[in-house]
């Protein structure tokens, strides 16, 4: 593992990478908080070991954007500080940090206190696992392409963008973009209950095969429920529950499974359905070329207040650069060749 | 405890062929001392070759940022000063420069209350400190005890 050292104090960055080499770490130093988060947006490093007092950024600031919600992995983050007052540990942990180190340190405790780092990213496998069963359940789906990838990202980015408004400020936390962008790859899990016939049918869908189809909603539902009662702290699968239950709902109640309205649809179901939405019309579907996002935009805005939540529509068009970057970046043949949904749009 | 490391050949890391360990010395602790040398080397995990990374980085960074000293004090910038005084802390701490670090928290202290007549005694009692941490690491750094360390005896 590659540990990134950020510390402007040369005595303090050789000792801490001598002591890291010598326990089988790789290290990566810098002198400057700007340049420590520069290379975690690169993804090499998970865990850092920040000094409090640092040009470019202090180790508080650094922290509290390695958990704006913008890098791809989960940072671990200690920092070491001559700071010794108490209210320093509790300012640096309330920024972000996760653990707290007083210079002059005791090098086998560092040692310890990486090695706990590592356990608890090790825990970052379980969204691995979440992604691969979301995989696992789309790949029955032969032609679905990175509609995971991309509803995962456009989700985000609407949380992001929702999190910019008042009215949301308080609940859409730096967790809450995190967790919706780990879980709303689940929200088609409940297809695995779905019948071959009816999933994998080139033409559209009878009466009665549609109300087969529009059941992944609560078979998924019921899928996470059981594993909610067994991890019921897991907050990822309460989340992970909502957004598979309510991502069909409309926001004028005439949606499926329940027809909720309003905000009686959970914000999480409201983001990913306009995130899957404008999925599915931007890709290839067997009775259907993919449609340009000009088009797209024009479909979704005409939703507004209808399918889509209003706040959640005028997000989209706050952040519609980044819809189309990332449909670019996520575009293949696969994507183009189909997206496999049969009642998103 | 691995100090009987620090009395035997160093080890060679291939990792680190750039770093010179400092060759044998035998030490103990002695708080008059700039410098404990048995408890830096403990920290360093005994490790020869990281206590003299950690030495060369002490000559490298320390002194420098000793001499902005009296520049910030002339300039009133007490909060630079501040900040020099708490990296110096810190650096001095790690190496167990136990003198110095009493003089870089004094100044840290005084540079909060701004008081300058104890921030002008500190600088004198800092900078003399770390002259006698230089000379005593370049004589770790070159296997020899030191002039005036009766507690660091030379191997």
């Amino acid at each position: 593992m590659q540990v990134l050292v950020a510390d402007d104090d040369g005595v303090t960055r050789s000792l801490l990478e001598g002591l890291l080499q010598a326990s089988g770490y790789e290290t990566v130093s810098v002198s400057d908080g700007a340049e420590a988060l520069s290379i975690l947006h690169q993804g090499t490093c998970q865990l850092v070991l920040a000094d409090w007092e640092m040009p470019g950024l202090t180790g508080p600031e650094l922290c509290k954007a390695v958990r704006d919600g913008s890098l791809e992995h989960y940072v671990y983050v200690i920092l070491v500080t001559g700071h010794v007052d108490p209210q320093d540990a509790l300012d640096g942990l309330n920024a972000g940090a996760d653990d707290f180190v007083t210079k002059p340190f005791n090098p086998p405790e560092i040692v310890c206190r990486i090695r706990a780092g590592e356990r608890l990213l090790q825990l970052e496998t379980a969204e691995m696992t979440i992604f691969a069963l979301a995989k696992l359940a789309e790949s029955r789906d032969p032609d679905t392409g990175a509609h995971l990838e991309r509803v995962r990202c456009y989700s985000r980015v609407l949380a992001e963008r929702l999190r910019g408004h008042p009215a949301y400020a308080e609940c859409i936390t730096p967790a809450y973009v995190r967790l919706i962008y780990q879980t709303s790859p689940l929200h088609d899990i409940g297809k695995v209950a779905i019948p071959d016939r009816v999933l994998l049918k080139p033409d559209r869908l009878t009466e009665e095969e549609f109300a087969i189809m529009k059941t992944h909603t609560t078979h998924g539902a019921a899928t996470l429920e059981a594993a909610m009662a067994r991890f019921p702290n897991a907050q990822f699968l309460h989340m992970a529950r909502e957004i598979s239950l309510t991502h069909h709902e409309k926001y004028d109640g005439s949606g499926y499974p329940i027809g909720l309205k309003g905000e009686e649809i959970p914000l999480a179901g409201r983001i990913v359905a306009m995130a899957d939405v404008y999925d599915a019309l931007t890709s290839r579907r067997v009775y259907k070329d993919a449609f340009g996002h000009e088009i797209a935009r024009g479909v979704l805005v005409e939703e507004r207040g209808r399918h889509f939540d209003p706040a959640v529509v005028d997000a989209f068009q706050e952040a519609e650069a980044e819809f189309v970057r990332i449909r670019l970046s996520f575009t293949d043949e696969r994507t183009l060749a189909g997206h496999g949904e049969r009642d998103a749009a | 405890m691995l100090l009987d490391d620090a009395t035997t050949e160093p080890r060679r890391d291939p990792r680190n062929q750039g770093a010179a360990a400092p060759r044998p010395f035998q030490a103990t602790v002695d708080e008059a001392s700039a410098i404990d040398a048995a408890g830096a080397l403990a920290r360093c995990m005994g490790d020869p070759r990281i206590f003299a990374l950690t030495l060369d980085a002490f000559l490298r960074d320390v002194p420098p940022r000793a001499g902005t000293l009296p520049a910030l004090l002339a300039e009133n910038r007490l909060a630079d000063v501040g900040r020099v005084a708490h990296a110096i802390r810190g650096a001095a701490g790690l190496l167990n420069a136990h003198p110095l670090a009493q003089c870089a928290a004094d100044m840290e202290a005084a540079s909060t209350t701004r008081d300058l007549e104890q921030i002008e005694r500190s600088i004198g009692r800092l900078q003399a400190e770390v002259a006698r941490c230089i000379e005593l690491v370049e004589a770790l750094r070159n296997g020899s005890p030191g002039p005036d360390r009766p507690g660091t005896g030379g191997a």
